[in-house]
């Protein structure tokens, strides 16, 4: 797109207090907007502003106006979605550029005009217009060098302060530091655990040289090793290579392990090997014996309840007799009971008697045989009786001699198996004494003796083995110094190494980095002075250009004689000033406010049209211009910005009657939109058309 | 000298003596380092701010004036006044510039042209300025040497242990 653009008409809905669309032209050279105040201006006014910058518009850090802080798009009755359309016209013909919804929209933008430019050059707001006399010098400086034409070079420095930001080489010097301290940290305690080691070393009587103390120390190794093993008659075992001297006395322990296992300490524990088996067969003996005379106590005592096996064996012999005696007897009483039997049947069978022999009466023969029969059984039933409870008793009798004679024989055998044990732990202890305990030796005793003996000679072996073990400890103790040197030397070269990490490939090329950076964003600055620079000097030249446009337009609004000329120091951040005759004085120091706005209006006018082809709007917003303006200095406001318009597009935005009576009263093609007044019962306010004429 | 050496004897002069009184011993130091590797020093300001001036022995119209700066940030201030200074001593032939250096594990002096310069200040790590390489590397590795040799009179007495060193190398 190009070429320069002009307004030509804006539609607004649900934009801030536009509830329904309204229909602005603003295609003529001049263009009123009146309304009382609150009945919605400003609304359309930034409407523009926020149709061709909705992002920055919005944001309180691009556009530094205060009133705006609360600044939302939305419309303020409700949740309809904002919308405006802006149309511009050019030489091309017509560009028309929609923002609808309360996000900013995205894309290219349809113009080269900046923000900044838009602010400075176009949109004069009545703080941009205090800004001038009163506001900070910086800001008061940008504001000129744009309005001077120098809006590019501004631009340009600010891009490349912003790339030099984006370095961001503070965070980059930062990081270095951080590893810089991180080494130093690293190396300080490298430092201290060598110096720690250092000092170890030395508190085992070894000295610097380390290396050269580290070899000594292998040495004395190496001569006690021999010596305790010329000692023992047995070869040198292999000592470990010296290097590496750290962890010399861990390898050094089997070698030593091997060693203690030789010596007095082999002697030790065959000693303690033949007491332990002399103790073991004693108590074998002791408990076999024990066994023994326990068995042969059951027996006694068996005996003596039981008696001995020969006896009871006859008591079971004459027990076997009595009862062969009783059997028969039993069996000379069942005879008898068969031929009583048989007699009586006889007798039963015979005549009958006739007389009782006794009683002399007649007696029945039969009832003689029943009674005689029933005496007989009874007798013979009665000693029957007898018999077989004696052949019981002679069977329990027999039974309890038999259990007991199989207990004694019992005991006897395992008296046997007793003596029999007895007999083979005495082999065994003859064994481990290694001789034959003669007939009227004690077993015990002997054992016992031989005990005391070998723990006589253990006590002398057992202090050998403490001597021999000490020594090898002392040189294990040797081995542990040089274990020392080798810390030493393993902290020396973490020291080195730490120490060589500055000369490294990767932390030159890290410095190197930080360097390039560095300068990089030094070459930005300097970029960016001279755009600064640059933009001052351009302001500086265009100035002049415009001096004399300002004081007229000054004298024009004023009518002020009495100072001639009206200044812009460069040199004092656009300072205003007015000449007097004999001095200059800032114009915030000398002029009323309706004098202070004029020659703001003029400054801000002036430049307008004196370099109007510095962006691609070719128009001026003027919002509220006389604010605080006599009637007559307004009315006189109205005929500058009528002559204004014959060469810029111009929209100005009044509440005051005395300034549109001068607008309205303009030769100028105009168009003069009226809005309706607020509603006093609104709490906000509502943009309604009156008319557009 | 490594520089964890280095960096501990920086550190020492602060804790001794102050880091204003440091600033100026680094500045003598770095004077007689010029001195070790053939400068004369012409004009030392020690009083008034922290610069000196030099030249070169056996050519005596190379000739330097530096401003030395140390710090135990990022960067070291540059200010207008600074820069009309240089421009001064400019005209009269010198090259002029910063010398500064870092109190920090790594630290060297770096030597930064004046051209390079701009207010308000000028981040260490930017290095020494193209051309003036050799010259850093030279001073840097002297001041080393000096370290080892006068740092400890320089703890124990101060400026004043550096005072007749500073006087042999005007002669």
């Amino acid at each position: 797109m190009t070429g320069r653009f002009r307004l030509h008409s804006l539609q607004v809905s649900g934009f801030r207090g536009a509830r329904e669309k309204i229909t602005v032209p603003l295609d003529k050279p001049l263009n009123i907007i009146a309304g009382e105040n609150g009945s919605g201006k400003s609304t359309l006014v930034t409407a523009i502003e926020w149709a061709l910058f909705p992002k920055e518009a919005t944001t309180l850090a691009d556009h530094e106006i205060d009133e705006r802080r609360s600044w939302e798009v939305k419309h303020v009755h409700g949740d309809q979605q904002p919308s405006v359309e802006l149309t511009l016209s050019s030489d091309g013909g017509q560009t028309c550029i929609r923002q609808q919804g309360v996000k900013a929209g995205k894309g290219k933008s349809a113009i080269r005009c900046g923000y900044q430019d838009f602010k400075s050059l176009t949109h004069v707001h009545q703080e941009t217009l205090r800004d001038f006399l009163v506001g900070t010098p910086k800001p008061r400086e940008e504001m000129f060098q744009r309005l001077l034409g120098a809006g590019w070079a501004q631009d340009l420095k600010g891009a490349l302060e912003q790339a030099g930001k984006k370095l961001n080489c503070t965070g980059a010097d930062q990081r270095v530091n951080q590893l810089d301290q991180l080494l130093n940290a690293r190396m300080s305690e490298a430092h201290r655990l060598l110096e720690q080691a250092e000092a170890d070393a030395r508190s085992v009587g070894l000295a610097r040289p380390w290396d050269q103390a580290g070899e000594t120390q292998v040495q004395i190794v190496n001569s006690s090793i021999e010596a305790v093993c010329s000692e023992l008659g047995i070869p040198a075992p292999a000592v470990p290579l010296a290097e590496p001297l750290r962890s010399f006395s861990s390898r050094l322990t089997p070698v030593l392990q091997e060693l203690r296992g030789l010596g007095p300490t082999s002697k030790h524990t065959q000693l303690s090997d033949r007491k332990l088996r002399l103790e073991t067969a004693r108590q074998a003996y002791s408990t076999a014996d024990g066994g023994v005379k326990a068995a042969e106590q059951d027996l006694r005592k068996a005996r003596e309840q039981a008696g001995g096996e020969a006896e009871v064996a006859g008591q079971l012999g004459g027990l076997a007799q009595e009862q062969q005696q009783v059997e028969r007897d039993l069996e000379s009483l069942s005879k008898e009971r068969a031929l009583l039997g048989k007699a009586l049947d006889y007798l039963e069978s015979q005549p009958e008697a006739n007389q009782c022999p006794v009683c002399l009466q007649l007696i029945p023969r039969t009832e003689l045989v029943v009674a005689l029969r029933r005496r007989v059984e009874t007798a013979l039933s009665q000693q029957e009786r007898t018999l077989r409870t004696r052949l019981g008793e002679i069977g329990e009798q027999a039974g309890r001699l038999r259990k007991a004679q199989e207990l004694l024989q019992n005991l006897s055998a395992q008296r046997e198996l007793a003596v029999r044990r007895l007999g083979e732990q005495r082999n065994k202890l003859e064994e481990v004494l290694g001789r034959a305990v003669r007939e009227h030796e004690d077993p015990l005793a002997v054992a016992d003796a031989e005990i005391q003996a070998v723990k006589a000679e253990l006590d002398v072996i057992a202090r050998a083995v403490e001597d021999f073990h000490r020594r090898l400890n002392a040189v294990q103790t040797e081995a542990q110094k040089v274990d020392r040197v080798g810390q030493i030397g393993q902290h020396q070269e973490r020291v080195d190494k730490l120490g060589e990490t500055r000369d490294t490939p990767e932390w030159q090329a890290m410095l190197a980095a930080q360097r390039a950076l560095s300068q990089r964003e030094q070459f930005l600055k300097h970029a960016s002075t001279i755009a600064g620079e640059l933009a001052a000097e351009l302001a500086r030249q265009n100035l002049d250009q415009a001096r004399a446009t300002i004081t007229d337009l000054y004298h024009k609004l004023t009518r002020r004689t009495d100072f001639p000329e009206v200044r812009i120091n460069p040199d004092q951040k656009y300072e205003i000033t007015v000449q007097r005759e004999k001095s200059t004085q800032a114009v915030t120091a000398v002029l009323n406010t309706t004098d202070l706005n004029a020659v703001a209006i003029a400054v801000i006018a002036g430049m307008a049209v004196t370099f109007p082809e510095v962006h691609d709007l070719d128009f001026l917003i003027l919002d509220d211009p006389s604010q605080g303006m006599d009637p007559e200095v307004a009315q006189r406001l109205g005929e500058v910005i009528s002559e204004l318009s014959e060469k810029i597009q111009v929209v100005v935005t009044t509440p005051d009657p005395d300034l549109l009576g001068a607008l309205e009263r303009s030769p100028r093609l105009k168009n003069v939109i009226r809005l309706k007044p607020r509603d006093p019962a609104s709490a906000v306010p509502c943009v309604r058309l009156e008319s557009v004429v | 000298m490594d520089d964890a050496a280095r960096h501990q004897w920086l550190v020492r002069f602060g804790e001794r003596h102050g880091a204003g009184v440091r600033g100026k011993i680094l500045q003598r130091l770095l004077e007689l380092a010029f001195a070790r590797i053939g400068f004369r020093l012409v004009d030392e300001r020690i009083a008034e701010g922290i610069d000196f001036d030099i030249e070169y022995r056996a050519d005596p119209g190379e000739r330097y004036s530096f401003e030395a700066r140390t710090t135990e940030g990022d960067s070291v201030a540059v200010k207008t006044e600074d820069l009309n200074q240089m421009k001064g001593r400019a005209g009269e032939g010198y090259s002029t510039g910063f010398a500064a250096i870092r109190v920090s594990p790594g630290c060297r002096w770096i030597l930064v042209k004046r051209s390079w310069l701009l207010p308000p200040d000028l981040r260490v790590s930017v290095g020494t300025s193209p051309g003036w390489e050799d010259l850093a590397d030279r001073v840097n590795d002297s001041f080393d040497q000096l370290l080892e040799t006068l740092g400890p009179v320089a703890l124990r007495n101060g400026l004043k242990g550096l005072k007749m060193h500073v006087d042999n190398a005007m002669l």
